[in-house]
């Protein structure tokens, strides 16, 4: 594996800067490993061309002293958000054969913010986009077997799932193809996988990221979210991804705040060896039932032990009512995915059969 | 709320699903399994509980957002029909609908 990919994207920016190495070399060694780890089923396209192009594209702009704040990092987007056809000349299908062949006039808010930006609506974050994630269908699963385009493997252990739905996000960044995917979060499409794949990934609070442009599965919950091997490098796509967008009727009216440059500044009363000082935490009981498999326990435990030594509080909190979350879900996201399907009717795109009488011949 | 074998079979003629009879006889369980935990929900007093539209009404204020009416976007309805199966004069094309 070239070294450029065990590097992560606060790495890779760091190298870009100090004129290490290029974009077209980080964007060459990314290309190069995804090809040779098509069977994992990660990635459902690429456009190498392309690609390069954007990569020159960011070391000419970080020769003129102009570089975008992701400029020349290599990412990749789950293929429920849309990308422009024209410009990027990949598909986007939501991982089914509904959409197969479909063209989209327009890229997703998220991808134009980490990309290229949007004529009128300010630059982009200058990252380079390396292809499409497999997913599970409209985002409908949690272990990635439901893409009509086939499963993603774990890379750890091809034996076993990558979680779902952003399998191919996770499975990505775990495999070193990409440094930072997106991915969209329902209910647990992000969180799931990431854990499953070992990496770091964020469903941001509903409102955060924009939804204009992800192909829709429950309005109400779906939310974008960053997928890395870090927090640091989670903050920094999420800096990029979030904001006010005003064709998103739910987007929260509020600017990105800089999440990297806020996990850099100390806290109050904080201390080199103790940097969470003054940090509670949360555990909510309900969280932790008898049935918790003895190995998440026993990791969660490990994790919450780091993080009062690094001098957090731990305070044990209930939250009641945990237990009507999956029926609640169970009512709002089937209802809200029949909404939204629906649209794929066969009128404004799809295939149609050659000898339909009447519509529901389509 | 239970559903019956009829209701599965009315349910997969409206999905336009084709299913066989130890299929249907599966479905109804799984369906019936799923009402039971939907009327978990039933057991609780929701009476005077405000409805929560957005969560971020509990960090600032949400008010429903307008905008002028006015055309802001170019027009695009040539790249929009560009993938459409059937397109005629600007308009989407689809067979009879009404009989």
């Amino acid at each position: 594996m070239s070294e450029l990919l065990g590097l992560s994207v606060a790495g890779q920016l760091r190298g870009l800067a100090e004129g290490r190495f290029s974009a077209v070399e980080l964007a060459e060694a990314s290309l190069a490993r995804v090809k040779a780890h098509a069977g994992l089923g990660a990635f459902l396209a690429v456009d190498e061309d392309r690609s390069l192009e954007q990569a020159r594209a960011a070391d000419a702009a970080r020769a003129a002293g102009t570089a975008a704040p992701l400029a020349g990092v290599p990412i990749a987007h789950k293929d429920i958000f849309v990308t422009d056809f024209a410009r990027t000349g990949l598909p986007s299908t939501a991982g089914s054969k509904m959409l197969a062949g479909y063209k989209s006039p327009f890229d997703a808010t998220v991808v134009a913010r980490l990309g290229p930006g949007e004529p009128g609506r300010g630059p982009g974050a200058g990252a380079v986009t390396i292809g499409k994630l497999n997913c599970d269908e409209f985002a409908m699963g949690s272990a990635n077997e439901n893409s009509a385009f086939g499963p993603v493997l774990n890379p750890w252990d091809r034996t076993r799932v990558p979680g779902g739905s952003s399998g191919g996000s996770a499975a990505a960044v775990a495999a070193r193809l990409v440094a930072a995917a997106t991915g969209t979060d329902t209910g647990g499409s992000i969180r799931q996988p990431a854990a499953f794949c070992g990496i770091t990934g964020i469903k941001p609070t509903y409102g955060v990221c924009s939804r204009y442009g992800m192909i829709a599965f429950a309005s109400s919950l779906d939310q974008a979210g960053p997928m890395a091997r870090s927090a640091e490098d989670c903050a920094l796509l999420l800096s990029a991804m979030a904001g006010f967008d005003e064709r998103d009727a739910t987007s929260a009216q509020r600017s990105a705040p800089d999440y990297a440059a806020l996990m850099r500044t100390a806290r109050d009363g904080a201390s080199a060896g103790r940097p969470l000082q003054g940090l509670r935490i949360g555990l909510p009981k309900e969280f932790f039932p008898a049935a918790l498999a003895a190995d998440v326990h026993g990791a969660v435990r490990g994790a919450l032990a780091e993080l009062e030594k690094l001098g957090a509080t731990l305070v044990d909190v209930s939250l009641p009512r945990t237990e009507l979350a999956i029926p609640v879900y169970y009512i709002i996201a089937p209802a809200e995915a029949s909404s939204n399907l629906s649209r794929f009717d066969g009128v404004k795109f799809g295939h149609r059969a050659p000898q339909h009488g009447e519509l529901i011949d389509l | 709320m239970s559903l019956n074998p009829t209701d599965v079979s009315r349910i997969a003629h409206l999905a336009r699903l084709e299913i066989s009879a130890p299929e249907a006889a599966q479905m109804l369980e799984q369906l019936n399994g799923f009402f039971g935990i939907v009327e978990q929900m039933s057991a609780v007093d929701t009476h005077g509980v405000e409805p929560l539209y957005t969560p971020l009404s509990a960090v600032q204020d949400v008010q429903l957002r307008l905008r002028d009416d006015a055309v802001t976007e170019s027009d695009t309805r040539e790249a929009n029909q560009a993938s459409a199966p059937a397109v005629e004069a600007g308009l989407f094309l689809v067979p009879r609908v009404i009989e």
